[in-house]
Formats: structure tokens, sequence, C-alpha cells
């Protein structure tokens, strides 16, 4: 226990936060532009995986970075523009649509893996690229803040930047504007001219996109091919921390930090020979409390009449009031 | 007069019309999608798409595998719709399918416990408790805390998950089997085999199942319980006004489906394995999702959509060994027939004419029937 405190307590300790929260904050960042549209999606997940893919593929055989970073990206899109079609113009249900995206990505992927490889488990057989680790100029001679930013992947950096640009694009943009008025309230943003389906689904772009980059990380960064399944949970901890932080970049970032030391603490217990499988489990039972406590706080809000926009679930109104309707 | 208004169909017939559409379309969509994917990964595609076809029909052997892949689809199948029909987005079927498993192999490798049908209702009423649990916890967090159901359940499968291989690989493993497994399920424990071919054994599971599909259709249709759970799915807010308890509907629908996947699971483990030996979730529950759907929500027609599946995935099981074709065509099939199933808005431009045409002929009589 005590080798686990101080490995906690050290700067290459928060040095693989940083590295393991990059899919986390992508994704949490790509959660907070839907949740602020009011696109209450499951399926980034699925935009993960297929960019994972695509992108370490496209590498491997072009021998380009820039063009599987773009390859991945464009597939991210493209599910989250498959994603909108459904949802938006044919009415599909959210929460099945985005599942059956989900698995669709997971077994579509060994599919082509098998169809281009010969192999379900990995794509180590080829030569695919990684992004480049960068020692910022600076910053890396300055002794525990050198340690933990500097010599990160190149989508690190980008996630990092991310929280910025998606904090700048909602909230000091006229797109911004919109995609909030849009997920705000429909029917005013409506009245006022506004093309809801267009901007719901521009947000989805932009969601797809980040989705897009976080899969990246995890084929091309975090280890140098595609393996099955290899996004395991982190879209749906990202669309957590989206919960958590009220779709606010900033407070989302913060909890995706939160998830990432889960993560980094879990992988310190393996190597301190804990039970792998009880370490796995750390970051998904972390999630549940954490929504557990946001849905609590929301609660409060709504019933101190709070202006908290809650969609779907109204069921748990307060029991007085409920009795006061039905003697009226 | 009367002869005329037997003309009449009402407009909630003409959807009910269009859902069957809607199915039949689904299923037909991922048949051809079926074709596509042979036709991409053949070197035969001809071939394989006829085997593809008559597989399962073709042997003795294969259609009993066929009944024995039926079995635990219907039961997940029966949860799902018995969770939706509340409308409760529970996704843990999957962990709750596993959860009762884990819970009642313990039980079954008991010796000398109990005489034969009891040792098995015992395991399996141990499966039921702990498919139960599994299910409740989304439920109850949501309830409770307001948690958001989907991403909790979710992410409670990936616990049950790792909860599961640590039982298996670790404390519950049997050092004489080389592979991760229990100690062998004791006989008084096992469900009766009722066909066999070939070394292939159907169980009673599937007669179970298709039985207790008759019990959740009672549940849901023709019970107090099931009217409002059918309520709160179609409008919580009016199910709460009109004095529905929404919290004790979601809590019995959680319990309920707990038990028919418990029960589900023992029946698949003490029926067809040796062995208690899945180290990891096997993908049932998100079966049962796609026939729920495809069979929306009614429990008899999870008959017919189990069957399906179980055909699809015979077809694809032979063509596995026959052919390189990935047998993983299935799963991305089965994803495709959920999407076509749950986008409402479908031929929902052709339903409007239709809907809109009846209307028109019978506004044209009404100026008649008040006439006389």
């Amino acid at each position: 226990m005590s080798e686990l405190i101080s490995l906690i307590f050290s700067a290459n300790f928060l040095n693989s936060v940083i590295r393991v929260s990059t899919p986390l904050v992508l994704a949490a960042m790509a959660a907070c532009v839907g949740r602020q549209a009011n696109v209450q999606t499951v399926a980034y997940e699925g935009m993960m995986l297929f960019a994972a893919f695509v992108g370490s593929i496209t590498s491997a055989y072009t021998q380009s970075l820039l063009a599987g970073v773009v390859a991945g990206c464009v597939v991210g899109i493209l599910v989250a523009l498959f994603y909108g079609y459904f949802n938006i113009y044919l009415k599909t249900d959210d929460t099945l649509l985005g599942l059956a995206i989900n698995i669709f990505s997971n077994y579509g992927t060994i599919f082509l893996l098998f169809l281009l490889t010969g192999r379900k488990a990995d794509s180590s057989v080829l030569p695919s690229l990684k992004y480049p680790m960068i020692d910022l100029p600076l910053i890396k001679d300055i002794p525990v803040i050198g340690t933990i930013f500097s010599g990160q992947s190149l989508v690190t950096y980008i996630a990092l930047l991310s929280v910025l640009v998606t904090y700048f694009i909602l909230f000091k943009t006229k797109l911004g504007l919109r995609i909030r008025s849009v997920g705000h309230n429909p029917d005013a943003a409506i009245s006022l001219g506004i093309n809801v389906n267009k901007i719901k689904m521009i947000s989805l772009i932009i969601s797809g996109a980040l989705a897009g980059l976080a899969g990246e990380f995890m084929s091309m960064s975090y280890i140098s091919f595609f393996t099955k399944n290899m996004i395991s949970g982190r879209g749906y901890i990202g669309i957590a921390a989206s919960n958590l932080g009220l779709g606010h970049p900033f407070a989302s970032f913060l909890y995706a930090l939160m998830f990432a030391v889960s993560q980094v603490i879990a992988n310190q217990m393996q190597l301190l020979q804990f039970q792998y499988q009880f370490a796995d489990m750390l970051p998904y039972i972390v999630t549940i409390i954490g929504l557990c406590i946001t849905g609590t706080s929301e609660l409060r809000k709504e019933r101190n009449g709070g202006t908290s926009k809650k969609s779907k679930k109204q069921i748990d109104m307060p029991k007085k009031e409920n009795e006061s309707q039905l003697t009226n | 007069m009367l002869k005329k208004k037997a003309n009449f169909v009402s407009s909630t017939k003409i959807e009910k019309r269009y859902t069957l559409l809607r199915a039949l379309l689904a299923v037909l969509i991922s048949i051809l999608f079926c074709f596509i994917l042979i036709l991409i990964s053949s070197e035969a595609p001809l071939k394989d798409i006829l085997t593809f076809i008559t597989a399962p029909l073709s042997t003795k052997a294969r259609f009993y595998q066929l009944l024995i892949k039926m079995s635990p689809i219907i039961f997940t199948s029966l949860a799902v719709c018995v969770l939706f029909s509340a409308d409760t987005a529970n996704l843990a079927v999957e962990g709750a399918f596993y959860a009762g498993a884990l819970a009642s192999c313990q039980i079954s490798i008991m010796e000398n416990f109990l005489p034969a049908p009891f040792h098995f209702i015992v395991a399996a009423l141990c499966g039921a408790i702990g498919a139960a649990i599994v299910l409740l916890i989304p439920s109850f967090l949501e309830l409770k805390f307001n948690a958001n159901i989907v991403v909790c359940s979710l992410m409670l499968n990936y616990v049950i998950n790792n909860l599961g291989n640590y039982l298996i690989c670790g404390p519950w493993n049997d050092p004489n089997c080389n592979r991760e497994a229990t100690k062998e399920i004791v006989a008084s424990a096992k469900l009766p085999i009722f066909l066999s071919a070939q070394g292939l054994k159907v169980h009673v599971g599937i007669l179970i199942g298709i039985a207790l599909c008759f019990v959740t259709w009672f549940i849901i249709y023709k019970t107090k319980f099931g009217y409002e759970s059918r309520t709160c799915g179609k409008n919580a807010n009016f199910a709460k006004f009109s004095g529905i308890n929404v919290a004790k509907v979601v809590i019995i629908g959680s319990i309920i489906a707990g038990v028919l996947c418990g029960i589900g699971a023992t029946a698949e483990i003490n029926g067809y394995y040796k062995r208690m030996d899945w180290d990891k979730s096997v993908g049932y529950g998100w079966d049962g999702i796609m026939i729920a759907c495809l069979a929306g929500n009614n429990p008899l027609l999870v008959i017919p959509g189990a069957f399906f599946l179980a055909y699809v995935r015979t077809s694809a099981d032979v063509l596995n060994m026959t052919s390189n074709i990935p047998i993983e065509m299935v799963n991305i099939v089965q994803q495709v027939v959920i999407i076509m199933i749950a986008a409402k808005n479908l031929l929902s431009k052709s339903q409007q004419r239709a809907i809109v045409a009846n209307a028109k002929k019978r506004v044209e009589t009404v100026p008649e029937e008040v006439v006389r």
C-alpha cells in the first residue's frame, strides 16, 4: 500500500494521468458539444473505435501520418452523421441507435480487420504509424512541470487545446450560441429562424471529429496498432465526465482528469500484483458513483426551483406536489 | 351502413400494419446485408449464399444446433421485453445474464445436494436472485439518485464482466481442468435432454423458454402490473398523475427481468455445458435487445424472432467452418436490424399517405351516414 502511495505522489504519476486522460478528455469534449445541442448519444464509443481502426490502417497503407489522422477524423464524422441522419430525420431512439452503432463498430472493425490482415485480434502485422512525441522547448527544463507536461504525444497537446477550443466555440461564437439555444429551447430557436436540425448536425460533425481524434490516440499513440474492442468504455466515461461537468468544457475536463487518475491508479495496482480484475473495475465504479452525485445535485436544483433543464425524466417530482395535483 | 363501417380501418390499425411492415423490411434488408458481406469476403459467393440460406435445415444435427442456440436468446429477449415495456433504458441485461450464470454455478457443482429436479430449481433460484440484483442496481440508482441509467448500466456490465473473470479464473477455478472453468456440474443439477443427434443434445431449456414466453405475455398484457408498466412506457407523466407508483413498477419490472435472466442463464449452463467456463460475458443480452425490438416488446413474437436469429447464427457457424467468412457477420447484421426497426420515420411518408387516404375515404362517406 505504501508503495502505491509513493507512486501516486510522483511527477511520473501525473505524467501518466495526462497521457491516459487524452481519449477521455477528447470524448468528454465531444459529449459536451453533443450535450449542449441536446444530442443525447452514446455512439461516441463507435465513432472512436472506427476512427482508431481506420486511422491506424490508413497510416499503414499510405505510410503518411497526415492521411491516417484525416481518415480517422473523417470516419468519426461519418459515423456521427449516420447517427444524426437516423436520429434526427428518421426519429430513431437515441439509446438503441447509439448502442447499435457501438456494437456494430465493435464487430465491424473485427470483420474488416480479418479481411485485411487475416487476423481477428489486432493489426500488429501492419506497419502503422504513431503520433510523434513532442518535447516542449522551454517547459521541459523546469524540474517537476517539465516531467509532467513535456514529452507527451502530439494528440495529448491537441486534447488539452481542444478544451479551450470547445469552450471558445460553445461560448464565444455565433455557432456556439446557436448550438446552446437549440439545446436549451428548440422551439425558441425555431422561432428565431434557426434551422434546428442543421445546427444539430453541425454539432455532431464537431463531436465526430473530436471523438475521431480520441480514437486515433488509442491506436496511434497509446499503442502503435489496432486491437479489437480497444476503446473499452472510454467513450461512455467521456459521456459521464460531460454529465458531471454539466456540459461545460472546463468542468468536464477536470472530471475527465479524475477518471484518468482512477485509471492510472488501476494500472499501478496491477503492477503491484493486485488482482487486475478489481483494478480494472475501478474507473467504471468511479463513473457510476460520479453519475449518482450529479444526478442528485441536478435533482436538488430542480426541487429548489432552479432552471436546470431535464428533457425526459421528470418522474421524480416531490410527492406532496403530486398529491395536491391529484386532489385538485 | 354496417357493411360500410366494416370497410373502415382505424389509423392505429394502419400504424400497426406499418410496424409489422417495418419489421419485415428490416429482416429483408438484414438478409440482403448478409449477402453483401458474403459477396465481399467470400471466394465462392454463390455457393456460400446457398449454404447460408439452407444450412440450418439441411441436416438434423444442424437444426438441433439451431434449437440449442435459440434457448438463451429467448430468455434475455423476454427480460428486455419486460424492461422496455416500461420504457426503462436498463441495458444491464447482458451483465445480469452473466451474473445469473455465476450465481447458480456454485450450487450446480455441489455433490449430493438435492435430488434431480429440485437441485436445478434451487440453482435457478440462486441465478434469478443474482441476476435480479444486477438489474436492480441501475434502476435503483436512477430512482434514488437520478443517475443516467444508460451509462450506469453499461458501466455495470464492465464491472460484472471483471468480477466474473476474477471468479472463474481465481477462487472458483478447478485446478484439475486444463482451461479456465469451474468444477463439473453434477448430474442432478443438469437439465433433461429431449432430442439428440450426432452428439448434439437439445436440453429442455428451450421448452421452459417458450412456456415463459406465454407467462411473460400474460404478465405484460393481462395483469395490473403489466397495464401499469405499459402506461409508464407510453407516458411516464400520465402514469404518475393517474396514481401509478412509477418507482414500484420499475423495481418490479427489474425483478421480473432478473428472474427471467437468471433462469435462462442457469438453464443454458446446466443444459448445454459441462462446466461453467464463461470467463467473460457472452453477448446474449445484446441479442435480447435486438429481438425485443424486432418483436415490438411482445413476448409471443419473441419466439419467431429468436428463431430468426438462431437460424442466421447457425448459418454463419456453418459458413465459418466451410469458408473464410468471419462469424462476426451475424453481430453486424443484428445491429442493422435494430437500427432499421428503431427508425420510426422509415416508411413514414407512405404510412402518412395511407392514413390520409383512409381518412379521406371516411370523410367522403360520412355525409351519407349522417343523412341516413
